[in-house]
């Protein structure tokens, strides 16, 4: 069965249907729910949401790509999350204590430990740049290069026209240079930002 | 000024271009300001650095699988009995509004006098003395709460005219005014106080008022009156259908308006319940 089939077997409200599209995009969910929010807790919450209104919502889905439509629930799921987070500001407890279960790179038992460690810094280290945009730049910088989605595509889950689009990530890429260039420590050696100047001298 | 153009241009775009997605001729463009701007250079290197950061960036394993249970069929079934009821009340407020708008309207209009309806009439003093004396007597014992509720058969009507002229002469109204004032004679204290329930400044209102001229004498005219003969009282039964109407139809707005916001709640609960932890017990 291919997608197609699948959606619209799901939109008769078989579950086990829908399920299969849940493992199909589980993890894009979920990664992306995660550098939107910055937080582990919060991005299963935003992530699991995504997925039942999305199993809810399924007959209004008319075609097209369906990766778009659930990556823009679960980006609408994250808004939410973020702007209850604003109104009620706290800090969750797992944010304070290290989580062994949530090693932030997926296991690759080629890799060494030093590099798997190297990896694992580097990508909180981003998350912290990240967690500095605003929410459409942070958008669309995770969905262009963390998720190597297209022009199009961000537009189709944004909302939003091309040139917005080509500025948001323009304009995030910069803030985000601009952050890492201010707090090279935050990165490993080897990924620290120079400008030609300094590598001369 | 031609560079400080393509300065912006491609500071503008460096972005894009990093992408390819920029036409030819901007991406000759670029390259060329390129070629002559060392910042620009810098800048484009910097941001490649940042695009090549981001994409080392590791995938984060999934903690647990999302998919849902089996009782999510039950709970889309109440969510969307409730996003149908919702509806349904949204159209319903609609229409009750607008009909309350149309029925406020109709009030106002005839009440302001902006609408004059057929047979509506200001009466003239003498009309005043017709109707006094054709009220009869046996309706007078029961008062009615507005001039405007008088009946009047067509077999009176003539009759009591023909009374009204002799009485519009200043000596027929003389004895009229006497009875008034003496003994609570049937005809005398009780003919106009039907008329006199809704007007307050006819004769009977005030007893000891010596008696006046006949001017003085003749209540003053109602707001709104309408001769007997014509069609008062379907004016008047509309008038009294508007603002039942709208009474009604306001204690019906705000029972839908609750219903709506009840209706909503339940919907929402519904959208955002079944938390990730219920979910796990379920599965």
């Amino acid at each position: 069965m291919d997608e197609k089939e699948i959606i619209e077997t799901a939109q008769q409200g078989d579950v086990e249907a829908f399920n299969q599209l849940v493992r199909s995009y589980e993890q894009l969910a979920y990664n992306v729910a995660y550098r939107i929010l910055g937080d582990y807790d919060r991005a299963m919450d935003a992530t699991q949401n995504a997925f039942l209104r999305a199993y809810r919502a399924l007959d209004q889905f008319r075609g097209g790509s369906f990766k778009a439509w659930l990556l823009r629930i679960t980006t609408n799921c994250c808004y939410d999350i973020l702007r209850d987070k604003q109104r009620h500001p706290s800090t969750p407890v797992d944010d304070l204590v290290e989580n062994p279960e949530h090693s932030d790179i997926l296991e690759d038992h080629d890799e060494s430990a030093e590099n798997g460690l190297i990896r694992e810094e580097l990508g909180m280290s981003i998350q912290q740049g990240l967690n500095t945009l605003p929410y459409e730049q942070r958008v669309a910088v995770i969905m262009a290069d963390i998720q190597d989605m297209s022009y199009e595509e961000i537009a189709q889950v944004t909302s939003v026209p091309l040139g917005t689009v080509k500025s948001r990530i323009n304009r995030g890429r910069k803030k985000l240079r601009d952050y890492f260039l201010e707090h090279k420590e935050l990165l490993p050696e080897k990924f620290r930002l120079r400008y030609e100047s300094e590598h001369s001298s | 000024m031609g560079f400080r153009l393509d300065h912006r241009f491609t500071q503008k775009n460096l972005s894009t271009y990093l992408d390819g997605q920029l036409t030819i001729r901007e991406r000759e463009r670029v390259e060329r300001h390129l070629a002559e701007c060392s910042r620009c250079q810098e800048e484009l290197e910097t941001l490649r650095s940042t695009v090549e950061l981001l994409h080392a960036v590791p995938a984060i394993p999934l903690p647990r699988s999302f998919e849902l249970p089996a009782s999510v069929e039950k709970e889309r079934e109440r969510y969307r009995f409730w996003s149908r009821m919702h509806t349904a009340l949204g159209t319903a407020t609609a229409v009750v509004s607008l009909l309350l708008i149309l029925f406020l309207s109709g009030d106002l209009a005839i009440s302001q006098g902006f609408i004059s309806l057929p047979g509506r009439t200001t009466k003239a003093p003498q009309d005043i003395q017709v109707e006094m004396a054709e009220v009869p007597q046996e309706e007078v014992h029961t008062p009615s709460p507005s001039p405007w509720e008088e009946k009047v058969t067509e077999k009176e009507a003539p009759a009591a005219a023909e009374r009204a002229t002799e009485e519009a002469t200043p000596e027929g109204l003389e004895p009229e005014v006497e009875m008034l004032e003496g003994e609570p004679a049937p005809k005398a204290s009780e003919t106009p106080s039907a008329s006199a329930a809704a007007m307050p400044e006819t004769p009977t209102a005030t007893p000891p008022r010596p008696p006046e001229p006949t001017a003085t004498m003749v209540p003053p005219p109602p707001k709104d009156h309408f001769p007997a003969g014509s069609d008062q009282p379907s004016v008047w039964r509309i008038w009294k259908w508007l603002r039942t109407g709208w009474t009604a139809l306001s204690g019906l707005l705000l029972v839908l308006v609750a219903g709506l916001l009840w209706t909503w709640q339940k919907r929402r609960l519904r959208r955002f319940t079944l938390p990730s932890h219920k979910i796990e017990r379920e599965r």
